[in-house]
């Protein structure tokens, strides 16, 4: 068999059967790749992937040890462990899985049904590596999250009529969305449902809807989506969010509900239902769903130590305090870093207060008061605040509270959570409506300091003021952006500073992430590239 | 069926596949024993056909429509099959040709399509004298697929069944492919109209899915 097209390739296999790895290494034998990694598990391709990057991955969809090749290509795509660009071919022993679909995004390049032949598989790869070929340059802007020139090589792509234009049209609608123009990518969806109503373009149409802010008209498209196409999973997702903004929690968990009915989800979806049960105040819903993905995963690294602390969290809710340490002590186990040890040891201090064990409830969150002095992600935040509360630390757990809000002003989640932690520490309504109000000012007024200096010409103050701000709030995006602004205006001045343009970047770079079309990107990179010139000058 | 059948069931297809892939390709390697592989391939159709039409019965087929460049398919399919078949001639009539006026993107569900179209492309090569012959053409806003061979055609009770019911045709298939391509056809839909499938001799074997 000729597989010459395999000349340079890195190619790795992952299979539980002894005899297919050695059929597929023999297959690839002599092929002139440039590396071949035969597999049994995830764990060891995990451990391949981290050190070295692959061009194509063969993995077989039924895995053993409780996992799948889905719910481990969902991994890596969200985690960012593989290139775009990297071809990851699925291969499965029945049709049957594939009529569950999956975001755009985490589907695989290709499925190969077994058994095949090696010139079967030849045919298929052949084909496969000229779209590669055809998509590189989108593939390439895509791993960078550089959208708009996703956008640009989209339309080289469309303007050539190449054999994979309609991949590019697919990929350049996302792209629109990520960049927040709604206009133009209801335009694009538009154009293909008119040819067709594609589940994943009537998809894409809804979430072009709900940019623009017609949230009834996306929810009706997502229901006749549905209706046709009932295993289209990403419009469950999409609808159930939707109910869920519009203060429909009720709603929003019975659409996952019903996808759940249909497909057994992937970890990111049973989490989604999990959040909705106790949200919507059905924690043996969420410790149902949890607990079975749990166990069905039990090997697998798609969960996280949050997942566990989802499960005790839905039993507390239900008065089962004793029984809420036991997952906890499981996770701990297999969680060891710093950010899941602060989250586990919150809810344990929860579940032990729960259970009547004040003392150790109290000595452990003294600890963990004193090792929590970085930031924290949002949750562990939530979470080591209400421990706080529980113990009578107060004054640590109105201030874990402050820090989250500084650090999203504008977000209603992030309020939410807070509110929540406050009721259920017995504070009234008008306590969270002042604490949010008050942190929400003192940003504003950190941030108009700031400003405010550079604005006098006191470049130096400003800079050592919203640099600090900016390391202390890392997602709150108008102090970041205008950390890295004063930065670009300093160096303008005094010329540049290797370590100052490291920050400069670091922040801009920050912004790039959160918000791709934020205004003050511009600015930033017009100062940048004036800065470059009179450099070169 | 039951979560824990349904396990059982994938674990056990899973296996069966895996073992008649590694045969599958034992006899690739020995390069002489196309006549075994067909054999093989065979039975893991029929086990999928079987699948399919087992979950047909339960829940209906959920169609994954997508944009699918109809004459890449039946190139690989030939191609998979014309290595199959040495002694064979197995064509893709030339797209742009007046038989084919080839719709090159059509809008269909392409692993199931892809399974149907192998296996009457299977049934085809083994009834051929000589040639086996694939196309595309438009058919309204949908597309028609066709398969042509040289053999003595399609006996009657399989013209008179097209698919509706279980009918083997003598030696050559058990007639589970056809009832698939029937069921798979009536899954896609536009509007008011359903795909179907056309069986006729011309004077060899002509399968035609019409898919809107």
């Amino acid at each position: 068999m000729s597989l010459g097209h395999l000349q340079g390739k890195r190619v790795l296999v992952i299979d539980d059967s002894d005899a297919m790895r050695s059929q597929m290494q023999q297959t690839f034998t002599g092929t002139g790749c440039a590396r071949l990694l035969t597999v049994p598990n995830i764990r060891q391709a995990l451990e391949a992937l981290k050190a070295e990057s692959f061009d194509i991955i063969l993995c077989d969809y039924y895995l053993g040890e409780n996992t799948d090749g889905q719910q481990f290509l969902e991994y890596l795509r969200t985690q960012d462990l593989i290139s775009r660009n990297t071809l990851f071919i699925m291969i499965t022993a029945e049709q049957g899985y594939q009529r569950v679909v999956q975001v755009a995004e985490c589907a695989p390049d290709d499925y190969f049904l077994k058994p095949f032949t090696a010139a079967q598989f030849n045919a298929r790869l052949q084909r496969m590596l000229d779209k590669q070929d055809e998509l590189r340059a989108i593939s390439a802007a895509t791993d960078r999250k550089d959208w708009q020139a996703v956008i640009r090589a989209c339309d080289e792509v469309l303007a050539n009529a190449g054999r994979h234009s309609f991949e590019a049209l697919k990929i350049k609608g996302s792209a629109l969305l990520k960049l927040g123009r709604a206009e133009q990518a209801e335009a694009l969806y538009r154009q293909i449902v008119e040819t067709r109503a594609l589940p994943w373009a009537r998809h894409g149409l809804a979430r072009a809807l709900e940019l623009r802010g017609d949230v009834e008209q996306a929810s009706t498209m997502l229901q006749e989506n549905l209706a046709e196409a009932p295993e289209h999973m990403a419009s469950y997702e999409l609808l159930s969010r939707l109910k869920q903004r519009a203060g429909d929690v009720g709603g929003a968990l019975a659409v996952m509900e019903r996808a759940q009915a249909v497909a057994p989800g992937t970890m990111a979806r049973v989490r989604q239902l999990g959040d909705l049960a106790l949200q919507a105040g059905r924690p043996e819903v969420a410790e149902m769903v949890l607990g079975d993905a749990l166990q069905r995963h039990r090997f697998s690294p798609v969960r996280e130590a949050a997942d566990y602390a989802r499960v005790s969290q839905a039993l507390i809710r239900q008065n089962k305090a004793t029984q809420a340490l036991a997952p906890l002590v499981q996770a701990k186990r297999e969680f060891r870093d710093e950010s899941s040890s602060l989250l586990l040891g919150a809810h344990e201090v929860i579940a032990l207060r729960g259970s009547g064990e004040r003392a150790k409830a109290e000595a452990l969150m003294g600890s963990l008061i004193e090792r929590a002095r970085h930031v924290l992600p949002g949750d562990t935040a939530m979470a080591l605040a209400e421990a706080c509360y529980l113990t009578g630390h107060e004054q640590a757990g109105e201030q874990i509270l402050a820090h989250a809000v500084q650090n999203a002003p504008e977000d209603t989640r992030v309020h939410g959570q807070a509110r929540a932690v406050l009721r259920a520490a017995g504070k009234s309504d008008q306590h969270s409506d002042a604490l949010i109000e008050t942190n929400q000012r003192q940003v504003i007024l950190l941030n108009n300091e700031g400003v405010a200096k550079a604005e006098r010409g006191e470049l130096e103050a400003a800079i050592s003021l919203l640099s600090n701000a900016a390391d202390r709030l890392p997602n709150n995006i108008l102090i970041v952006s205008n950390a890295a602004l004063v930065i670009a205006k300093q160096m303008l001045t005094r010329g540049q500073d290797n370590e100052l343009l490291r920050a400069c970047l670091r922040y801009r770079g920050a912004v790039a992430q959160q918000s791709p079309e934020h205004p003050k990107l511009q600015q930033i990179d017009v100062l940048l590239s004036r800065l470059r010139k009179s450099e070169s000058v | 069926m039951s979560e824990s059948s349904d396990t059982l069931l994938t674990a056990t297809v899973h296996g069966v596949k895996n073992q008649l892939g590694e045969l599958l390709w034992r006899l690739e390697a020995r390069g002489d024993c196309q006549v075994e592989q067909s054999i093989t391939l065979r039975c893991a159709q029929r086990l999928s056909s079987a699948l399919l039409l087992g979950r047909d019965a339960s829940a209906g087929l959920a169609l994954s429509l997508d944009a699918t460049d109809a004459d890449a398919l039946l190139e690989d399919i030939a191609s998979e099959y014309g290595s199959l078949f040495p002694q064979l001639q197995v064509d893709c009539e030339a797209p742009g040709s007046a038989a084919s006026r080839e719709p090159r993107m059509v809008f269909v569900d392409r692993p199931l399509v892809t399974l149907v179209l192998g296996d009457v492309v299977h049934n085809a090569c083994r009834a051929a004298s000589s040639r086996v012959v694939l196309s595309a053409s438009a058919w309204g806003r949908g597309v028609c697929f066709e398969v042509r061979d040289d053999g003595a055609g399609y006996p009657h009770e399989v013209l008179r069944a097209s698919g509706g019911v279980l009918q083997s045709r003598g030696g050559v298939s058990s007639g589970l492919g056809l009832k698939l391509a029937a069921s798979v056809a009536k899954a896609h839909r536009r509007g008011q109209q359903i795909g179907e499938i056309h069986l006729s001799n011309a004077p060899g074997a002509c399968f035609r899915m019409q898919l809107p």
